[in-house]
């Protein structure tokens, strides 16, 4: 079958995979590329949630799918149940840098701070909450009439409330931009204070909830059924006191306002509230930690980037109702590593009893006499020995070919390839199709030519990840080091079992900079952690850690589990707990650190 | 922060040429000069190439800001023996913050001009240089509103010579809004990052931000040979992500200045713009400044702070060209 991407050579148009940041896209952008995943289906209950996820996992596309605005849109049984039944509606609320880096510093008494910062978010989610409302209002009276009384009571409402005095406000636009004035004008010091200031500086999210029973029943709807969903996004800029308010609502208030936070990894720093002593717990009790970021071969993951490969792919005017990403890449085979083997090596020099020789020639002397033993047990030879080292003789073969001169290799290639590289990852997903997009347009999208794009991609993102904040050197520094440890044990004389998957002794995670660089890692996607391990907010000596898929291909790694690894520092390295090491400002400096530690595995 | 900024007017401002300037010296009424001494050989460039037209006197008053910080370090020793020969006391602030120098400046002009500040034209001529951030951006604000609308204020900034050195990463922390307010909920950000020689520095930057639409610009030509081609090689990588990048002069400030407001002008009508300066010191001030100067919401340059848990390298910037400047007149 002809491959999709084949029709787009010589394209002139820009590329759709250009935008890989859901931040700036509209409702209707947001529908039409949305894939309702499991987890966002779970997220229709009334438990305080704080999502946690990497940078690039869909954080903030699921909280804005959340809002009444863009589930009416979307066609799907259960978001045209919630939409219609108005039992879940969001509002969606963005903590971005510039909002956060304009609360006052430190040069400002706490008190007052806190104030800011309550009055500022309740601004801003009252300014959302609003604009729910007017979707609400027009889709529950049709008749202009009754729309207006409604809107009329909500703002007479509110106004008296909030003691907002101004009386040119006569439509909720009017009071939208009320707010927005407030905001603008906002003095930390200001003895003479508009009362409406006043009640917006109470903590977080209180006035919404003191108006919202007013507001449920003016449009209609039902009290007891009607929950109200503060989608609160990019958490991760936020500054521990300000979490703790956060924490506060979260410990004292359920429904009807629930509050769904997005962060990032090891950003929720502290479970305390603004009572001393008093703290929010999670597993149901106050709230739910969840983890937003899916298995790369996952059935969640792999309908996701059909969909979103057939949303922007349409956009170029390819006219096929049926584009999934292994039409588009094409299917050597059934996109199995063998498929990828035989078409690189042909089939003749790869059948199955050639690679079975060529495994047992690989292997060290002590496990071929161990072969010589159990030749004649199938079940000894076929599953323990055959079945597991087939990936790993295969990366050794074609890292093996890939390194003769001018000779390139059709590897990472296809489908699979390219989900796992994207690590479930839906933002590295459109950034690796953006570059293979570029390269459909030049010529076909061979398994060597897509091999080609994944590398440099890959090669660029380990390169850009020194670019990470603060620990980024360091960073860099440890992949490189943990990448060659693992790639020494793949690609060494003779073959052993082996993967992406490591644990960390607790000695080296003792060191606070390496432990924040890992952390890091995690946040990015660079390195791939259990999910308990982010819930629990800590990384242990049994946290289930692997190397992303991307580092996997810029060592040549099998991408499976392998025998677990352990890596740790040499014996002779004395750290204490909680050790602090000059953190490095450029690449040899932090090669030099990482050098220092003597890293080394075992199994 | 009891009160919100006011604008800035940079009233009749004008890009300046030093050796045009010095050469049309006239005499009436009184100058002050502020200068530095720190750890740059750069610190004395300006001021002694000036001294040799403008005398110290009654009417020429020099004001030098000795840092508080590194009194030992580099070249300190040796401008701080400069001014000693030149008979020009070196005043100290309490620290290195705004707040001091702020203070310590007002007691200057009170003790040097008080009674002459409403009678005579006053000129003021800051050399920035060597300054910090955080005095030389808060400066032209400070000074237009202190000093009369008669009154002349000129920026000086010498280029230096950077040696390769590599600077530290930036994270969350280091970042402060320091001019602007943003939206309260923008539809769209605009990201304006100025580019230096700090590769590192920039991607954490960008790492942070995270930018929806981000345009890059440097200075070109650059404050020495070899300067464009090594900010386009060091950043590579960001330029090729940007949406649009433009250059400005570094010797023209008035020109670079009205460039970058107006690409902030017309990024925003989409939404929010944010400026991310870095680079030499004349494209951070412009950055710096732009915000004040439009005074809208949704407009805002942000400073990236030297990350506190890494010792800051110093580095003895010399002079690599010759000064160049802008005027403007107060307000008051």
């Amino acid at each position: 079958m002809e491959r999709i991407s084949s029709k787009l050579k010589g394209y002139k148009g820009g590329n759709p995979f250009h935008e890989s940041q859901s931040r700036t896209y509209g409702d209707d952008k947001i529908v039409s590329e949305f894939y309702p995943t499991s987890f966002y289906l779970s997220l229709f209950n009334v438990q305080h949630e704080i999502l946690l996820g990497t940078r690039g996992s869909g954080k903030t596309v699921l909280l804005k799918m959340l809002s009444y605005s863009c589930l009416k849109k979307y066609s799907h049984p259960v978001a045209n149940k919630v939409a219609s039944e108005k039992s879940f509606i969001g509002f969606y609320i963005p903590l971005h840098l510039e909002f956060m880096g304009s609360l006052p510093g430190q040069n400002i008494p706490y008190e007052d701070r806190l104030k800011y910062f309550q009055f500022a978010l309740n601004c801003s989610a009252a300014k959302s909450l609003l604009s729910q409302v007017i979707e609400l209002l027009n889709d529950i009276y049709l008749i202009t009439k009754d729309k207006l009384i409604r809107e009329n009571n909500i703002i007479e409402y509110m106004c008296e409330n909030w003691f907002i005095e101004n009386k040119k406000i006569s439509s909720i636009k009017d009071l939208q931009d009320y707010l927005e004035s407030i905001y603008n004008k906002y003095q930390y010091i200001d003895t003479k204070k508009e009362r409406s200031i006043s009640i917006l500086e109470q903590p977080v999210l209180i006035p919404i909830v003191n108006i919202l029973p007013k507001i449920t029943e003016v449009l209609g709807l039902d009290i007891q059924k009607t929950n109200w969903i503060a989608c609160i996004d990019e958490a991760e800029f936020l500054k521990t006191e300000f979490i703790r308010s956060i924490n506060t609502f979260i410990r004292s208030e359920k429904r009807p306002l629930i509050i769904k936070m997005a962060t990032m990894p090891f950003k929720h720093c502290t479970r305390e509230t603004n009572v001393d002593g008093i703290f929010i717990e999670p597993n149901g009790n106050d709230f739910d930690y969840r983890v937003i970021d899916m298995d790369c071969d996952s059935q969640d993951f792999i309908c996701l980037t059909d969909h979103l490969c057939r949303a922007r792919i349409k956009k170029c005017g390819v006219i096929d109702e049926d584009i999934t990403l292994e039409r588009f890449l094409g299917v050597v085979g059934k996109d199995d590593l063998i498929d990828y083997y035989k078409k690189e090596f042909g089939e003749d020099d790869a059948t199955q009893d050639i690679i079975d020789r060529g495994i047992i020639k690989s292997l060290s002397n002590r496990r071929q006499s161990h072969y010589n033993v159990i030749i004649e047990d199938h079940t000894k030879v076929e599953r323990p020995l055959i079945h597991r080292f087939e990936p790993v003789y295969f990366m050794r073969r074609m890292k093996e070919e890939s390194s003769r001169g001018n000779r390139s290799v059709g590897w990472f290639a296809g489908a699979t390839i390219v989900r796992r590289v994207s690590d479930g990852n839906p933002r590295r997903f459109i950034q690796i199709m953006n570059d293979i997009f570029e390269k459909a347009r030049k010529s076909d999208l061979t398994p060597k030519n897509q091999h080609r794009v994944i590398m440099n991609y890959c090669k660029r993102c380990l390169q850009w990840s020194e670019g990470l904040p603060e620990y980024g050197v360091l960073l860099r520094a440890i992949l490189e080091g943990i990448g060659t440890l693992l790639e020494k044990r793949v690609h060494g004389q003779f073959m052993m079992d082996g993967g992406c998957h490591f644990r960390i002794q607790g000695r080296l995670y003792d060191i606070k900079s390496i432990r924040n660089a890992l952390e890091l890692a995690i946040a990015y996607s660079l390195i791939i952690s259990d999910h308990q391990t982010i819930e629990e907010n800590i990384i242990k000596q049994n946290s289930d850690l692997r190397l992303s898929y991307l580092c996997a291909v810029c060592y040549w790694l099998p991408m499976r589990k392998g025998d677990p690894q352990i890596v740790k520092v040499a014996e002779d390295i004395l750290y204490t707990k909680n050790a602090i090491i000059d953190l490095p400002v450029n690449r040899k400096e932090a090669r030099k650190v990482v050098r220092q530690l003597k890293l080394e595995i075992f199994t | 922060m009891s009160k919100p900024p006011e604008r800035l007017f940079l009233t009749n401002a004008h890009t300046l040429n030093y050796e045009r300037w010095v050469g049309n010296l006239t005499s009436d009424g009184i100058r002050i000069l502020i200068t530095t001494s720190g750890y740059e050989e750069r610190s004395t460039y300006w001021i002694n190439k000036t001294i040799k037209k403008i005398k110290p006197s009654d009417k020429n008053i020099f004001i030098t800001i000795g840092f508080n910080e590194y009194r030992n370090e580099l070249s300190r020793k040796f401008n701080d023996e400069y001014y000693i020969k030149k008979k020009i006391k070196i005043e100290i602030p309490k620290t290195d913050g705004w707040t001091d120098f702020r203070t310590l400046l007002l007691e200057l002009f009170t003790q040097k001009i008080g009674a002459d500040l409403n009678k005579n034209p006053i000129e003021i001529h800051v050399d920035y240089s060597c300054m910090p951030r955080v005095w030389y951006c808060r400066l032209p604000m400070f000074l237009e509103t202190y000093f009369k609308k008669s009154d002349k204020i000129f920026f000086w900034y010498t280029p230096g010579e950077y040696p390769k050195a590599e600077y530290p990463s930036a994270g969350v922390e280091d970042f402060q809004i320091f001019s602007g307010k943003p939206s309260l909920s923008p539809l769209f950000r605009t990201h304006i990052f100025g580019l230096g020689f700090d590769r590192i520095r920039s991607q954490a930057i960008w790492s942070v931000i995270d930018p929806d639409n981000l345009i890059c610009f440097y200075s070109e030509p650059g404050t020495r040979p070899g300067y464009v081609e090594r900010v386009k090689k060091d950043n590579k990588e960001l330029l090729q992500t940007a949406n649009y990048t433009f250059t400005v002069p570094i010797n023209d400030f008035i020109y670079m200045y009205s460039k970058i407001a107006s690409i902030v002008q017309e990024f925003k009508n989409m939404g929010d713009v944010i400026i991310v300066p870095d680079g030499p010191k004349p494209l951070i001030l412009a950055s710096s400044l732009v915000p004040l100067f439009l005074n809208q919401t949704g407009i805002v340059c942000f400073h990236v702070t030297k990350n506190k848990n890494i010792v800051e390298k110093l580095v003895d910037v010399k002079p690599a060209g010759e000064p160049f400047g802008f005027n403007y007149y107060g307000t008051l």
